[in-house]
């Protein structure tokens, strides 16, 4: 696998990432209660950050350990075992499929595939938060419970980054967080910017569907490609990347 | 937030489909999460308000022919009169909990 693949890799699960809409769903709620609660420009800019960079925080602890785990478990081998791969690929189009079934839930609204009773949890202590160090750690458990989810694109990305040189690797954890965390931080920019929620919330509920469809077959089309150019590939000699 | 605006209706509001414990029918609360809802999409806090106000007012006007009705049925009612006023106001009002 060459840098340039590797990077267009990531990209793409971290685009499939940047799709997924728990932390977005969160952070549109805490600012919506934020405003609501008629707290300061300053606080919703305290809290709006603190969120972000939870989520950010994270998704790069929860990467390195996929990739740590990756690099343990291959320990001494220059190449990652094929079976490493077709699990990955499996895991990439099962998820698509899931996607696909059951990210939203049917109805109005952008209600997502979250168990009620943890939903719930998670609105009350949107409702609740007020300092900063709450927003963050909403960040962490926001992300955490997209895990079921947002693992595949995680996997990848780690399997992605232990095949780089250790300095790239920095840099591929760096581009995944970023383009991943891209949707909150435009959000965090609207929102700070003075731009009405309801029309964030509009926007998001008009196009679920096309989000729903785009992740899930990203996610396949991404398995699809990694099957072909590193399990058939693999198989036949290293054909393709 | 304390609106201070209080309408007296005997009406039990079961919260949830049951899932909460049923509680009073509190007109506070409703004025606080309706000026919440304009509030959050930038409304003056004044202007806030005077809606929250007319809003609580028709809302315990239809809760005092009934002595049971669900936190749902509020939220229906309640966003039907504030389309009035404020239709993105009522949309925030209506969806806040169908976000996650």
């Amino acid at each position: 696998m060459n840098t340039l693949d590797a990077f267009i890799i990531i990209i793409a699960a971290a685009l499939i990432h940047a799709s997924f809409q728990l932390s977005v769903s969160v952070l549109t709620l805490l600012s919506g209660h934020t405003i609501g609660k008629k707290r300061s420009h300053a606080k919703l800019l305290r809290l709006v950050s603190s969120f972000i960079a939870g989520t950010v925080a994270m998704t790069l602890l929860a990467i390195s350990f996929v990739a740590l785990v990756t690099i343990s478990l291959s320990h001494g081998v220059n190449k990652l075992p094929t079976i490493v791969w077709v699990i990955s690929c499996g895991m990439l189009i099962g998820l698509g499929v899931a996607v696909w079934a059951f990210y939203y839930r049917k109805g109005k609204g952008t209600a997502l595939w979250l168990p009620l009773p943890l939903a719930a949890h998670l609105t009350e202590r949107t409702k609740a938060t007020q300092r900063s160090a709450e927003a963050f750690s909403l960040g962490l458990v926001s992300i955490v419970a997209e895990i079921p989810f947002v693992i595949g694109p995680m996997l990848v990305t780690a399997l992605t980054l232990t095949q780089l040189e250790p300095a790239l690797q920095l840099l591929g954890l760096a581009t995944y967080a970023i383009v991943a965390g891209l949707p909150l931080i435009t959000i965090g920019i609207l929102v700070l910017g003075g731009h009405p929620l309801s029309r964030i919330q509009k926007w998001r509920e008009e196009n679920k569907a096309f989000l729903q469809f785009s992740s899930g077959a990203i996610l396949m089309l991404l398995g699809f490609y990694l099957y072909v150019s590193q399990v058939i590939g693999g198989l036949h000699g290293g054909v393709g990347i | 937030m304390e609106s201070g605006f209080r309408l007296m209706v005997n009406t039990v509001v079961i919260k949830n489909n049951g899932k909460r414990p049923s509680e009073n029918f509190s007109s506070n609360k409703l004025h606080d999460s309706i000026a919440a809802a304009c509030l959050s999409i930038h409304t003056p806090e004044g202007e806030s308000n005077r809606i929250a106000k007319e809003i609580v007012t028709k809302t315990t006007e239809w809760l005092k022919k009934r002595p049971e009705v669900t936190s749902n049925d509020i939220r229906r009612v309640a966003s039907g009169h504030l389309a009035v006023f404020h239709p993105e106001a009522a949309y925030m009002y209506q969806h806040h909990h169908l976000m996650l």
